[in-house]
Parts: C-alpha cells; structure tokens; sequence
C-alpha cells in the first residue's frame, strides 16, 4: 500500500509537487557556520506518504538540513512550508504545532524518564493538526514490541532500544511530517526490518517522511526517491537506482562506504 | 517511590502534627513550625531543581522577599496576615517571571551562579535600605492574626498553638497541591525538560514558558514561607535570608530528602531542622552537620532519603533472589 503512494510521486515534477500540496517544502534554504556553508540554496519537497531518503558523505550538511527545517537552527535565507502554511520565522516547538517532528542522530539518553513516561510527555504535544489516527503509549508500544522495555529508565536501556523509543515518541505525537536523522544506526538488523514496517505504515496514512541515513540498503528499500547532499549542495534528485549511477554522486562519496556497498 | 510511601507518609504526618498540637509544649511547637518552614521553601525549590533541573541558589531573595513583604503590610499599613498570604506569593511569581526569562537564557553552572547573585544582591539590599528594611537592626513588631472562627471553633492567631493550626493548615493544603502538580502534565513537561530540553521543545514544548512558570512556582512558595516565618517570629532581619541560612540550606533540605520526590522536602526538613534542634547545636556546628549528612546522603542514597524505601526492597528482593538459588 505504501509502495503505491510512493510511486504515484515519483513522477512528479518539482513545482507541480508544491503546487499539489507538498506536505513540506522549503526553497533556496541556506546556512552557514561562521564561514562554512553547511547548506546552499536547498530546494526541496516531500508530498504526503511519501519516503524520501536524504544522503551525502559525512558532512554534507544532512543533520544541518533537518535543523534548519525542523526549525532547531534559523536558516539564514529562504522559506520552509508546511502544506500551506509558512513556517519559516518560527521556532521548533512552533513548527510542531503544525505536524513537523524529528528526531535526533545522536539518541539522548536520559536519567531521568522512563520510556513510557516519554511517550506520555510526548503524547501531550500541542500538535494542533487534525491527524487520522491517534495512538496511545501502549499501541505504540506494541507497535515497536517496545512494552518489555516500557518501565526502564530510558539510559539503562541498549543504545538501539533508546533510539526506537525516541522513535514510536515522535510517532506519537501525531506527525505530519516527520524528519529522521540516521534512526537505524545503532539499532540491531532484526529491529531495523521492523522499523522499516513502521515507518512504511506512517508513510501509508499520509506522513511525509525525511529520512537520514548511511544504511543505504534500508534508504533503497524504503525510498524511490532520493536527494543527494554534498557540501551543503544538492548534488542529485531521483530514484535511488540512478544516484548509485551518478558519476557527481559517485565523485562525491568517493571512498566512502556509500560507493563500495552499492558497487560491490 | 512515593507511590510505596502513600498514605502511610500522610497519616504519619498528620499523626505528627496533631500530636505536637495536643502535647501543647512551646518548644516542640517551635521546632515543628521551622520544620515546616524549612519544607515549604523544598517544595518550592522542588518545582525549578528537582523537576526542571535548574539550580536555584537564591531562593533566599524570594523567601526574604516574603517575609519583609509581609514585615511592610503589617507594620506600616496595619494589613492583616491574610493579606501578606495573598498578595507576596503573586509579588514572589511576578518577579520570577520579570527576570526568570532573563536567568534562564543560561544553564547549569551560570544559572546557578546568576540565582546565587539575585540572593545577594537582596541580602546587600536588606541590609542596606535602613529606610524600608530597617537595615541590619531589621523590622519588629509584626502582628498575627487574631481570633478567627466562632466560639469553640475559634483559634486564636495570636498563641503559639493558634500559629501552629494556621501554619499546620497551610502546610498540608501545600502538600496536597504539591502531590496533584506531581502527578500532573505539567510536572512531566518539567520532567522531560530535565532530561533534555531540545527534544521536549521538537515535541512542542515552549520550553522556557514551562521553566519560567516552575521559577515562578519556587518564587511564589518561598515568598509564602517568608510571610509565614514572619508572622511565626514577628521579628525580621537581613541575617535568616542570606546564602547560607536560606538558599543553601533549602538546597540541603531537598537534597538529602530527595530531588523530586513528593515526601523528600518534609523528610530532609525533619531530619536537618529536627536534629540540629533538638541537639542543641549552633549555628557553625549546624552548618558542618548539613555538609556532613549532605556527603553522606549523596554517597549512601544519591536520590535522597525518599527513596530509602526503594532502595531496601530492592536489595532485599535481590538478597531473596540469591538465597533461592
Ligand atoms: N552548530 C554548528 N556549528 C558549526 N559548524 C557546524 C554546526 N553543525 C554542523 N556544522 C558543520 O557543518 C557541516 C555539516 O555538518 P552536518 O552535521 O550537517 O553533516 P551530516 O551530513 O549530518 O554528517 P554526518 O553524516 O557525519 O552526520 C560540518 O562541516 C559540520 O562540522
Ligand atoms: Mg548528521
């Protein structure tokens, strides 16, 4: 089901996509770190239930991208929309009242909450979006086969079962967007298959969602479209197939993982 | 932790204050007033430390606040108690929330630091402002309350036992707010603050409303304390509310009861106000005492006197456990 969702975008144009309600777009977004363009002119969409993975070398600027969209950093050029709405001024906590979440690359771990006090703070967000489905903690927590885990204190438990609790939190709090900076690294092969479902079946009830990642097995399986960061550039925007291909993302990932995995 | 404690920690505290009120001894009542004084400002300085995570150092600037509040109303506007009541808690959480954005732009150590310099800049102020404070020599002759109710029902404000029912009152309807905001979102928003503020703000959160309304929560308590110790001493100097004698000591109260715990602040207070009391020490000693059960509370119980009850189950659960196999 999510698979014809995402075909039925592939196709489609750029402008046509904004025009045909994008669930988030952001045009010619720009951020630089003193002299360092971490991110140059970035011009994209995602439309609802579609996937789109995002990947670049190490550094390319992709955990900036999700800053600045998600609204933790200030861009300073260019707009991001949520369907209609301009968000471009407002802050994180601002955004999420429009449907945008994200979670983080480098999982928190706390001292202080339990998981399933997390994903009762996180069910409290002041999301204002009207979304089809709203879970509770523990659909959730079936949903992630997270319930053994639920009375532990978040940082007594394995790195990789942290990073799915942040997970199934932001799901909670009813996205409509969702931006996810590398949420399999860390995590276990098995437990990746099963976040992937997850993540398929958001997709498969409208979430947009962004996905980070240097798994690019997962990226491939998950995304048919793809954008390529490099510099802060985007280098490439397509089917993942094809960015394997590319001789500029090929030159730009040149000796890293990216390119041995997909050659060989 | 609480949950465990429940009712048992409520009844014993209400056991506790009946039976000082019956045993009608001048002394006692003294001591469990201060016990109580000394909890009330660990409430307060529950919400902003032991909830949100912010070191507030300078809770004697509100308690102090409070209480020479309070000292003004009564003696230069011939204001009954119930005024200060009111009005000092809402004048503690208007300044909270004037210079509370500011203070909480910053974390950790320099929050720390800057509430440490409110506390002395109202000390200096106390002491110095000889036309309103009075100066060193402070304010005295503070009224309490006089006969209130009708008949047999009536207390009067004005005895010992008459403070001690007014106090008791106040303190147990503070403990049954305090148990309600614990249970609350609220708390939990605080909570998730303590634990990381970026990804409570991705969930939604204005982060610094929430934390600006707990150093609001401190700052109206602890001024609530201050009216309460004026009125129970009737005499008023720099001296109680400086660093040492109010901010810090607080800090130790909570710290050694257990930072976000619903019973820590009456549990610590009874033990640091209680004991130092009753052994008579003075005011050096008490200090060391403080530092020293302080170090030892941290090291035995690093989460504070609350959770003894946890912490000896689950040894014994694990003793059990090895015993079987
Ligand atoms: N807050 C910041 N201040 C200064 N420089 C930064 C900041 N955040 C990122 N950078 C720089 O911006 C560039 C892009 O970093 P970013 O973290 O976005 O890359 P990335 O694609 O997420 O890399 P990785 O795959 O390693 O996570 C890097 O050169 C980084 O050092
Ligand atoms: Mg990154």
């Amino acid at each position: 089901m999510a698979i014809d969702i995402l075909m039925s975008n592939e196709k489609v144009s750029p402008a046509r996509a904004v025009a045909a309600a994008s669930a988030i777009s952001c045009a010619k977004l720009s951020k630089s770190f003193g002299g360092l363009h971490a991110l140059r002119d970035v011009t994209f969409q995602i439309a609802p239930g579609e996937i789109l993975g995002i990947l670049g070398p190490n550094g390319a600027g992709k955990t900036t991208f999700i800053n600045v969209l998600s609204g933790m950093l200030h861009a300073d050029s260019g707009t991001v929309h949520i369907y209609d709405d301009d968000v471009s001024a407002m802050s994180m906590a601002h955004r999420a009242r429009y449907g945008l979440f994200r979670t983080f690359q480098n999982s928190r771990s706390s001292e202080e909450l339990t998981g399933y006090e997390l994903l009762r703070l996180a069910s409290l967000t002041p999301n204002k979006t009207k979304s089809s489905k709203t879970y509770t903690p523990d659909e959730l927590l079936e949903i992630f086969g997270l319930k053994r885990f639920a009375g532990i204190i978040l940082s007594d438990l394995p790195y990789g079962i942290q990073k799915m609790m942040n997970l199934a939190a932001v799901a909670l709090c009813r996205p409509k967007v969702l931006l996810l900076d590398e949420p399999f690294q860390g995590v276990a092969e098995a437990e990746i298959e099963r976040l992937s479902k997850v993540i398929r079946h958001f997709a498969s009830e409208g979430v947009a969602v962004g996905l980070v990642e240097h798994n690019v097995r997962s990226v491939m399986r998950l995304c048919n479209r793809v954008i390529v960061l490099d510099a802060g550039a985007m280098i490439f925007e397509g089917r993942g197939e094809d960015a394997v291909r590319d001789p500029v993302v090929q030159t730009a990932y040149l000796g890293q993982r990216f390119a041995g995995e997909l050659n060989g | 932790m609480v949950e465990r404690f429940g009712y048992v920690g409520w009844v014993l505290l209400l056991g506790g204050l009946v039976g000082i009120y019956l045993l009608n001894d001048g002394y006692y009542t003294t001591v469990a007033l201060l016990m109580m004084l000394w909890a009330i400002l660990a409430i307060g300085l529950n919400f902003i430390l032991g909830y949100a995570g912010y070191f507030h150092l300078g809770l004697g600037a509100f308690y102090g606040l409070g209480a020479y509040g309070a000292a003004a109303l009564g003696t230069k506007y011939q204001m009954p108690m119930i005024v200060a009541l009111i009005v000092m808690p809402i004048a503690g959480a208007i300044l909270s929330a004037i210079i509370g954005p500011l203070l909480l732009r910053t974390r950790d150590l320099y929050f720390a630091v800057a509430t440490l310099a409110l506390g002395m800049i109202i000390s200096d102020v106390t002491n110095n402002w000889v036309s309103v404070t009075g100066g060193p020599i402070g304010i005295g002759g503070i009224q309490r309350p006089g006969v209130i109710g009708f008949g047999a029902f009536s207390i009067d404000g004005r005895t010992l036992p008459g403070m001690f029912i007014i106090v008791s009152t106040i303190f147990v309807a503070l403990m049954i707010a305090a148990a309600i905001a614990r249970k609350s979102n609220f708390v939990l928003i605080l909570r998730g603050i303590k634990s990381d503020d970026l990804m409570t703000r991705s969930f939604g959160f204005p982060t610094t409303v929430y934390k600006v309304a707990a150093f609001a929560i401190a700052g109206a308590i602890s001024a609530l304390g201050g009216v309460l110790y004026a009125h129970i001493v009737q005499y008023i100097s720099p001296e109680p509310f400086t660093f040492f004698a109010a901010s810090f000591q607080a800090f130790v109260v909570l710290a050694v009861g257990g930072l976000g715990s619903l019973w820590g602040p009456v549990l610590g207070s009874v033990l640091l106000t209680g004991l130092p009391e009753f052994l008579d020490l003075d005011p050096h000693m008490k200090l060391i005492i403080y530092g020293a059960v302080l170090l030892i509370v941290t090291l035995v119980l690093p989460k504070g006197l609350a959770s003894a009850a946890q912490v000896i189950s689950r040894r014994r659960k694990t003793a059990m456990k090895e015993g079987t196999e």
